[in-house]
């Protein structure tokens, strides 16, 4: 899907944030963190955009 | 006393009850009702006294089970694991429950007269984690729990919210235009209606917004 629109849906990512329910802890770089799924959205997908690589789920 | 060769002929033939070798009617199983797919026999094995549990209903090791009782016995794991067993004793305690107890660990109001060492009772099955259990027509059934997966999500979103956690993590990454937008506010109720704002009203609304904004 995001080969072909010119919008993705993104999820921030933050390591400063209160857990919640709706924040999927994960580790990312070594560094955890939290998936901000109550601000997710749709942006407008930028060609400067890369990709940082994956982040994985702790256990 | 049940007659036991009739037991294990019933765990190892049938999935679902009835020990028709035996009295049916000492084990409390007169009126069970056939149960379906993921049904298992299984057998009391042991009964202890305790505040919580009174029977523990297991498959035994020493019989070959078939499919739908080798899940019966992994939930049944999964219950015991999960804290059924009487108190919080030291390690031996535990120990010993655990050698002694490879089963369903029912509660005594719901054990109620399948609390018979040796009694085959029927048990409805599935993958349990937190399992609900219940006794219709002489037949101990145990079925999912089913959690609603949205549970908690406003308790935490209020904490959330009142540690004034709620900011946007990432303000910069925001499509164009955004900034024009003002936040007013969840909807009470009902659908978002598009009325064609009055000056007066959007006045009366930014003064508003702006005084919670400052409180």
């Amino acid at each position: 899907m995001n080969d072909h629109l010119r919008t993705v849906i993104v999820a921030p990512m933050t390591t400063g944030s209160h857990p919640a329910r709706f924040r999927i802890p994960v580790t990312f770089q070594g560094k955890p963190g939290l998936i901000a799924l109550d601000q997710i959205a749709p942006s407008t997908a930028s060609g400067s955009s890369s990709e940082w690589g994956p982040c994985e789920r702790p256990r | 006393m049940p007659n036991c060769g009739a037991i294990a002929d019933q765990l190892r033939g049938r999935r679902t009850l009835r020990p028709r070798g035996c009295t049916a009617g000492s084990h409390g199983l007169s009126n069970a009702t056939p149960v379906a797919a993921k049904s298992a026999a299984l057998r009391v094995t042991t009964v202890m006294l305790c505040t919580i549990v009174v029977a523990a209903i297991g498959a035994s090791r020493s019989n070959p089970v078939s499919s739908p009782s080798g899940a019966a016995q992994r939930c049944a794991t999964s219950v015991s694991a999960a804290g059924t067993r009487p108190g919080s004793g030291s390690t031996r305690r535990r120990s010993r429950w655990w050698r002694v107890c490879e089963g369903v660990c029912h509660p005594a109001a719901r054990a109620g007269q399948h609390a018979q060492r040796g009694a085959i009772v029927d048990c409805v099955a599935d993958h349990l984690r937190a399992p609900r259990q219940q006794v219709r027509n002489g037949v101990i059934e145990i079925r999912p729990l089913h959690r609603d997966p949205r549970e908690g999500r406003a308790e935490d979103a209020r904490r959330v919210t009142a540690s004034g956690d709620d900011a946007l993590v990432w303000p910069e990454f925001g499509n164009e235009g955004d900034g024009d937008l003002v936040w007013r506010g969840p909807v009470r109720s009902g659908w978002p209606r598009w009325t064609p704002p009055s000056e007066a009203r959007s006045r009366r609304r930014a003064r508003a917004w702006s005084s919670r904004r400052s409180r």
